[in-house]
């Protein structure tokens, strides 16, 4: 058994390698290896945004990532730095009025990535 | 202590991964790792001398890319043929930055425990 940390660079809807990072992270957990944690970076970030609402006839990779989140639980990280940039909020950065950071999602440092990583067997990036 | 390779493949300004990478390899380094960084393709763009970037009413990251030997990231190599197959050599590159073979980069490539491509 391997321990994966896994981050995530593309958009959740311009880029098919987000969705990949999820396929990936479900062949990992089917395959009984363990994820320390999945690490929104860069466009990733949008993938938190809780008014992600695509047409019903579309994935919903956010609801989709939720779900691994809740059923397997695996860590699912913003970067705070970039995070802030896109305007993702979360609760410990701005008012709530203004947070739209989805459940299950928490925003965190690079540092706490670096050490995740520095852990883990095998780190994947998707770009 | 792993062995950290973070690969820039983009210009300067016209994205923000040169920026990100940059993010990524100073927490590393906090972390005492060893990290390498690459500039390949595009990425040479990165450590070419004399951009302005106040000019485009962009942040100054290069100075940075430039202190990274004072932060213990002293590995940073730019690929020869990249450079010269955009009719550029190294006199035209910041200081602290060597070039390297596509030989020698392959070679660096199977040491690296993580790789990060920007």
């Amino acid at each position: 058994m391997a321990t994966f940390s896994i981050m995530v660079c593309a958009s959740h809807y311009a880029n098919q390698s987000n969705q990949s990072a999820l396929r990936f992270a479900q062949a990992v957990i089917a395959e009984s290896h363990a994820i320390n944690g999945i690490f929104f970076y860069q466009e990733a970030v949008t993938t938190a945004n809780r008014y992600n609402h695509p047409p019903s006839d579309e994935p919903n990779i956010t609801q989709a990532w939720q779900t691994l989140a809740q059923e397997h639980q695996v860590p699912l990280l913003l970067c705070i730095t970039a995070a802030e940039k896109r305007g993702i909020i979360g609760p410990d950065t701005h008012p709530q009025a203004s947070m739209n950071i989805a459940d299950g999602f928490q925003v965190t440092g690079m540092a706490e990535f670096a050490s995740l990583a520095i852990e883990a067997d095998r780190v994947i990036q998707f770009k | 202590m792993k062995k950290i390779g973070i690969i820039h493949q983009t210009s300067a300004f016209n994205t923000s991964h040169g920026k990100e990478a940059l993010d990524l390899a100073m927490v590393m380094s906090a972390f005492e790792q060893d990290i390498t960084v690459l500039f390949i393709g595009d990425g040479v763009f990165q450590v070419m001398r004399g951009q302005n970037p106040e000019a485009i009413q962009a942040k100054d990251y290069l100075s940075t890319i430039q202190a990274l030997p004072f932060y213990e990231v002293e590995k940073l190599f730019v690929c020869e043929h990249s450079l010269h197959s955009r009719h550029l050599n190294t006199e035209q590159l910041i200081d602290d930055v060597t070039s390297k073979t596509q030989e020698e980069i392959s070679e660096l490539m199977t040491q690296f425990d993580e790789i990060y491509s920007f």
